[in-house]
Protein backbone atom coordinates (compact mmCIF):
# COMPACT_ATOMS: atom_id res chain seq x y z
CA UNK A 1 0.00 0.00 0.00
CA UNK A 2 1.39 3.41 -0.75
CA UNK A 3 -0.43 5.61 1.61
CA UNK A 4 0.85 6.55 4.82
CA UNK A 5 -0.99 6.13 8.27
CA UNK A 6 -0.58 9.99 8.93
CA UNK A 7 -3.12 10.90 5.85
CA UNK A 8 -6.29 12.81 6.73
CA UNK A 9 -9.64 11.58 6.54
CA UNK A 10 -10.46 14.13 4.04
CA UNK A 11 -6.82 13.32 1.71
CA UNK A 12 -7.79 9.19 2.08
CA UNK A 13 -11.38 10.35 1.19
CA UNK A 14 -10.36 12.46 -1.97
CA UNK A 15 -8.45 9.71 -3.14
CA UNK A 16 -11.08 6.51 -2.84
CA UNK A 17 -13.40 9.17 -4.23
CA UNK A 18 -11.05 9.11 -7.22
CA UNK A 19 -11.05 5.96 -8.05
CA UNK A 20 -8.37 4.42 -5.62
CA UNK A 21 -9.73 1.60 -3.86
CA UNK A 22 -6.48 1.09 -1.18
CA UNK A 23 -7.41 4.70 0.34
CA UNK A 24 -10.85 3.42 0.86
CA UNK A 25 -9.01 0.16 2.21
CA UNK A 26 -7.05 2.46 4.66
CA UNK A 27 -9.96 3.99 6.05
CA UNK A 28 -11.92 0.47 6.49
CA UNK A 29 -8.87 -0.25 8.51
CA UNK A 30 -9.08 3.06 10.06
CA UNK A 31 -12.69 2.58 11.20
CA UNK A 32 -13.83 -0.97 11.15
CA UNK A 33 -12.81 -1.58 15.08
CA UNK A 34 -15.40 0.76 16.08
CA UNK A 35 -18.14 0.73 13.96
CA UNK A 36 -17.52 -3.12 14.58
CA UNK A 37 -17.44 -2.68 18.25
CA UNK A 38 -20.65 -0.16 17.78
CA UNK A 39 -22.52 -2.70 16.00
CA UNK A 40 -21.63 -5.98 18.43
CA UNK A 41 -22.78 -3.67 20.92
CA UNK A 42 -26.56 -2.84 19.66
CA UNK A 43 -26.88 -6.62 18.02
CA UNK A 44 -25.45 -8.35 20.91
CA UNK A 45 -24.54 -11.20 18.27
CA UNK A 46 -21.18 -11.82 15.83
CA UNK A 47 -22.36 -12.88 12.95
CA UNK A 48 -25.02 -10.03 12.39
CA UNK A 49 -22.08 -7.47 13.72
CA UNK A 50 -19.60 -8.99 10.94
CA UNK A 51 -22.73 -9.20 8.50
CA UNK A 52 -23.81 -5.38 9.39
CA UNK A 53 -20.67 -4.27 9.18
CA UNK A 54 -19.47 -5.23 5.83
CA UNK A 55 -22.89 -4.21 4.27
CA UNK A 56 -22.50 -0.63 5.97
CA UNK A 57 -18.67 -0.33 4.27
CA UNK A 58 -20.29 -1.59 1.10
CA UNK A 59 -22.35 1.38 0.89
CA UNK A 60 -20.41 3.90 2.41
CA UNK A 61 -18.52 2.81 -0.86
CA UNK A 62 -21.20 3.14 -2.94
CA UNK A 63 -21.99 6.10 -1.58
CA UNK A 64 -18.76 7.68 -1.50
CA UNK A 65 -19.01 10.35 -4.60
CA UNK A 66 -22.30 12.03 -3.07
CA UNK A 67 -19.85 12.42 0.46
CA UNK A 68 -19.44 16.33 0.00
CA UNK A 69 -17.78 16.59 3.45
CA UNK A 70 -20.40 18.28 4.97
CA UNK A 71 -19.84 16.14 8.05
CA UNK A 72 -16.31 14.47 9.50
CA UNK A 73 -16.23 10.78 7.24
CA UNK A 74 -16.20 9.59 11.13
CA UNK A 75 -19.85 10.79 11.61
CA UNK A 76 -20.73 10.15 8.49
CA UNK A 77 -20.28 6.16 8.44
CA UNK A 78 -21.12 6.10 11.61
CA UNK A 79 -24.70 7.41 10.79
CA UNK A 80 -24.77 4.96 7.94
CA UNK A 81 -23.63 2.21 10.55
CA UNK A 82 -26.38 3.41 13.06
CA UNK A 83 -29.77 3.58 10.60
CA UNK A 84 -28.45 0.16 8.86
CA UNK A 85 -28.14 -1.47 13.09
CA UNK A 86 -31.36 0.11 14.03
CA UNK A 87 -33.07 -1.05 10.67
CA UNK A 88 -31.63 -4.43 10.90
CA UNK A 89 -32.70 -4.66 14.52
CA UNK A 90 -36.37 -3.55 13.80
CA UNK A 91 -36.78 -6.30 11.57
CA UNK A 92 -34.90 -9.14 13.97
CA UNK A 93 -36.92 -7.87 16.62
CA UNK A 94 -40.33 -9.10 14.58
CA UNK A 95 -38.57 -12.48 14.12
CA UNK A 96 -40.50 -14.30 16.91
CA UNK A 97 -37.78 -17.24 17.01
CA UNK A 98 -35.09 -14.47 18.07
CA UNK A 99 -34.25 -14.93 21.80
CA UNK A 100 -31.50 -13.56 24.14
CA UNK A 101 -30.15 -16.62 23.71
CA UNK A 102 -28.80 -15.84 20.35
CA UNK A 103 -26.51 -13.54 22.61
CA UNK A 104 -23.41 -13.82 22.47
CA UNK A 105 -20.52 -14.74 25.26
CA UNK A 106 -17.16 -14.67 25.27
CA UNK A 107 -15.42 -12.47 27.63
CA UNK A 108 -15.02 -14.66 30.66
CA UNK A 109 -11.31 -15.86 29.98
CA UNK A 110 -11.00 -11.80 29.16
CA UNK A 111 -8.01 -10.77 31.51
CA UNK A 112 -8.60 -7.35 31.52
CA UNK A 113 -12.43 -8.07 31.76
CA UNK A 114 -12.33 -9.80 35.15
CA UNK A 115 -9.84 -7.18 36.58
CA UNK A 116 -11.92 -4.49 35.41
CA UNK A 117 -15.19 -6.53 36.89
CA UNK A 118 -13.34 -7.08 39.89
CA UNK A 119 -12.76 -3.50 40.20
CA UNK A 120 -15.73 -1.71 39.35
CA UNK A 121 -17.20 -4.57 41.79
CA UNK A 122 -14.83 -5.58 44.59
CA UNK A 123 -17.86 -6.88 47.25
CA UNK A 124 -19.38 -8.68 44.87
CA UNK A 125 -17.17 -11.86 42.95
CA UNK A 126 -19.62 -12.96 40.75
CA UNK A 127 -19.69 -15.17 37.78
CA UNK A 128 -18.38 -13.02 34.97
CA UNK A 129 -20.32 -15.33 32.81
CA UNK A 130 -23.43 -13.98 34.40
CA UNK A 131 -22.69 -10.56 34.70
CA UNK A 132 -22.07 -10.72 30.64
CA UNK A 133 -25.39 -12.38 30.53
CA UNK A 134 -26.43 -10.11 33.32
CA UNK A 135 -25.15 -7.10 31.06
CA UNK A 136 -26.39 -8.11 27.10
CA UNK A 137 -29.78 -8.80 28.63
CA UNK A 138 -29.96 -5.13 30.53
CA UNK A 139 -28.61 -4.10 27.28
CA UNK A 140 -31.12 -5.72 25.35
CA UNK A 141 -34.19 -4.24 27.55
CA UNK A 142 -33.79 -0.95 26.30
CA UNK A 143 -35.12 -0.15 23.57
CA UNK A 144 -32.76 0.38 20.08
CA UNK A 145 -32.67 4.23 19.93
CA UNK A 146 -31.64 4.06 24.50
CA UNK A 147 -29.81 1.02 23.49
CA UNK A 148 -27.85 3.23 20.64
CA UNK A 149 -26.79 6.58 22.96
CA UNK A 150 -25.64 3.96 25.13
CA UNK A 151 -22.93 2.22 23.56
CA UNK A 152 -22.15 5.42 21.70
CA UNK A 153 -21.51 7.66 24.76
CA UNK A 154 -20.89 4.69 28.05
CA UNK A 155 -19.15 2.22 25.79
CA UNK A 156 -17.54 3.70 23.14
CA UNK A 157 -16.81 7.41 24.82
CA UNK A 158 -18.49 9.72 21.89
CA UNK A 159 -19.39 12.96 23.39
CA UNK A 160 -22.79 13.93 23.33
CA UNK A 161 -22.24 16.53 20.49
CA UNK A 162 -20.84 13.74 18.58
CA UNK A 163 -23.55 11.59 18.99
CA UNK A 164 -26.31 14.38 18.29
CA UNK A 165 -24.86 14.60 14.87
CA UNK A 166 -24.91 11.05 13.98
CA UNK A 167 -28.08 10.38 15.45
CA UNK A 168 -29.42 13.72 13.76
CA UNK A 169 -30.75 14.73 17.38
CA UNK A 170 -30.51 17.92 19.60
CA UNK A 171 -27.73 17.14 22.40
CA UNK A 172 -30.71 17.68 24.88
CA UNK A 173 -32.25 13.99 23.26
CA UNK A 174 -29.02 12.78 23.67
CA UNK A 175 -28.62 13.11 27.44
CA UNK A 176 -32.16 12.84 28.01
CA UNK A 177 -32.04 9.32 26.36
CA UNK A 178 -29.09 8.70 28.39
CA UNK A 179 -30.26 9.41 31.55
CA UNK A 180 -33.87 6.99 30.81
CA UNK A 181 -31.30 4.24 29.52
CA UNK A 182 -29.52 4.75 32.73
CA UNK A 183 -32.29 4.60 35.49
CA UNK A 184 -33.83 1.33 33.70
CA UNK A 185 -30.36 -0.40 33.53
CA UNK A 186 -29.92 0.50 36.97
CA UNK A 187 -33.31 -1.75 38.02
CA UNK A 188 -31.58 -4.68 35.48
CA UNK A 189 -28.21 -4.53 37.01
CA UNK A 190 -29.17 -3.90 41.18
CA UNK A 191 -27.64 -7.40 42.13
CA UNK A 192 -24.27 -6.01 40.98
CA UNK A 193 -24.77 -3.00 42.51
CA UNK A 194 -25.82 -3.35 45.69
CA UNK B 1 -23.93 12.16 39.08
CA UNK B 2 -25.53 9.79 41.68
CA UNK B 3 -23.18 6.38 42.74
CA UNK B 4 -25.18 3.62 41.51
CA UNK B 5 -25.56 5.60 38.08
CA UNK B 6 -21.75 5.16 38.23
CA UNK B 7 -21.58 1.51 38.95
CA UNK B 8 -24.17 1.44 36.15
CA UNK B 9 -21.56 3.14 33.73
CA UNK B 10 -18.74 1.07 35.53
CA UNK B 11 -20.32 -2.16 34.20
CA UNK B 12 -21.49 -0.86 30.95
CA UNK B 13 -18.26 -0.07 30.19
CA UNK B 14 -16.88 -3.23 31.09
CA UNK B 15 -18.44 -4.34 27.67
CA UNK B 16 -15.64 -2.44 26.13
CA UNK B 17 -13.35 -5.51 26.24
CA UNK B 18 -15.29 -7.50 24.45
CA UNK B 19 -13.25 -7.92 21.31
CA UNK B 20 -13.00 -10.04 18.39
CA UNK B 21 -9.92 -12.92 18.22
CA UNK B 22 -6.86 -11.70 17.05
CA UNK B 23 -6.53 -10.69 13.21
CA UNK B 24 -10.29 -10.43 13.00
CA UNK B 25 -9.82 -7.43 11.11
CA UNK B 26 -7.26 -8.22 8.76
CA UNK B 27 -9.54 -11.13 7.50
CA UNK B 28 -12.32 -8.35 7.80
CA UNK B 29 -10.50 -6.34 5.17
CA UNK B 30 -9.60 -9.20 3.12
CA UNK B 31 -13.77 -10.64 2.72
CA UNK B 32 -14.55 -6.45 1.97
CA UNK B 33 -12.06 -6.26 -0.84
CA UNK B 34 -13.47 -9.54 -1.79
CA UNK B 35 -16.68 -8.75 -1.74
CA UNK B 36 -15.98 -5.29 -3.28
CA UNK B 37 -14.22 -6.86 -6.56
CA UNK B 38 -17.12 -9.45 -7.07
CA UNK B 39 -19.55 -6.32 -6.63
CA UNK B 40 -17.49 -4.38 -9.12
CA UNK B 41 -17.78 -7.34 -11.93
CA UNK B 42 -21.55 -8.03 -10.39
CA UNK B 43 -22.71 -3.91 -11.40
CA UNK B 44 -20.87 -4.09 -14.94
CA UNK B 45 -22.67 -7.31 -15.42
CA UNK B 46 -26.02 -5.83 -14.63
CA UNK B 47 -25.23 -2.17 -16.45
CA UNK B 48 -24.62 -5.08 -19.30
CA UNK B 49 -27.35 -6.56 -18.39
CA UNK B 50 -29.32 -3.86 -18.41
CA UNK B 51 -28.61 -2.18 -21.62
CA UNK B 52 -29.48 -5.57 -23.34
CA UNK B 53 -32.65 -5.58 -21.26
CA UNK B 54 -33.35 -1.92 -22.73
CA UNK B 55 -33.06 -2.53 -26.26
CA UNK B 56 -35.24 -6.43 -25.08
CA UNK B 57 -37.82 -4.04 -23.28
CA UNK B 58 -37.90 -1.76 -26.08
CA UNK B 59 -38.71 -4.37 -29.03
CA UNK B 60 -41.26 -5.36 -26.69
CA UNK B 61 -43.21 -2.23 -26.28
CA UNK B 62 -42.76 -1.75 -29.79
CA UNK B 63 -44.20 -5.18 -30.52
CA UNK B 64 -47.64 -4.61 -27.98
CA UNK B 65 -47.96 -1.30 -29.26
CA UNK B 66 -48.26 -2.50 -32.93
CA UNK B 67 -50.31 -5.11 -31.79
CA UNK B 68 -52.38 -2.96 -29.71
CA UNK B 69 -52.86 -1.12 -33.11
CA UNK B 70 -53.75 -4.11 -35.24
CA UNK B 71 -56.49 -5.12 -32.58
CA UNK B 72 -57.65 -1.43 -31.94
CA UNK B 73 -57.57 -0.43 -36.03
CA UNK B 74 -61.96 0.36 -35.85
CA UNK B 75 -63.71 -1.58 -38.19
CA UNK B 76 -66.56 0.52 -40.01
CA UNK B 77 -70.04 -1.15 -40.55
CA UNK B 78 -68.97 -1.42 -44.57
CA UNK B 79 -65.73 -4.00 -43.65
CA UNK B 80 -67.74 -6.37 -41.63
CA UNK B 81 -68.79 -9.27 -43.43
CA UNK B 82 -72.40 -9.60 -44.04
CA UNK B 83 -73.93 -12.61 -45.78
CA UNK B 84 -76.97 -10.83 -47.28
CA UNK B 85 -74.08 -8.46 -49.50
CA UNK B 86 -73.09 -9.74 -52.51
CA UNK B 87 -69.97 -8.79 -53.68
CA UNK B 88 -70.36 -5.62 -56.30
CA UNK B 89 -69.24 -6.43 -59.77
CA UNK B 90 -68.63 -3.76 -62.02
CA UNK B 91 -69.46 -4.66 -65.60
CA UNK B 92 -69.12 -2.20 -68.27
CA UNK B 93 -72.58 -0.42 -69.17
CA UNK B 94 -73.93 -2.15 -72.35
CA UNK B 95 -76.57 -0.86 -74.57
CA UNK B 96 -79.71 -2.20 -73.27
CA UNK B 97 -81.65 -4.59 -75.74
CA UNK B 98 -84.81 -6.45 -75.77
CA UNK B 99 -86.17 -3.78 -73.85
CA UNK B 100 -89.65 -2.10 -74.00
CA UNK B 101 -89.18 1.12 -75.62
CA UNK B 102 -92.42 2.64 -76.00
CA UNK B 103 -94.12 3.16 -79.55
CA UNK B 104 -93.39 6.80 -80.93
CA UNK B 105 -96.63 8.53 -80.08
CA UNK B 106 -97.37 10.86 -83.35
CA UNK B 107 -97.32 14.35 -81.94
CA UNK B 108 -100.11 15.07 -84.27
CA UNK B 109 -102.39 12.55 -85.57
CA UNK B 110 -103.14 12.52 -89.85
CA UNK B 111 -105.80 13.94 -90.97
CA UNK B 112 -108.54 11.58 -92.59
Amino acid sequence: MNESPADTDEVLVARAQSGDTSAFDQLVIRYSPRLYGMIYHMTSNKEDANDLTQDVFAKAYRSLRRFRGRSSFYTWIYAIGTNMTLNFLKKRNRRAAWSLDNLDSGIQNDEAMVDLAHAANPRHQSDLNELQKKLNEALQSLSNRHRAVVTMFDIQGIPHAEISKILKVSEGTVRSRLFYAHRQLQGHLEEFIK
Amino acid sequence: MSEPKTQVQKLIRLKRFEEPRDGYFEDFLAEFRSRRDEGGSLSSRLVSGLDNRKWFIGAGMAYAALLIVVLMWPIGPEAKTDPTRQPIIFEPKQPVRNSVTPPKVPTSIPRP
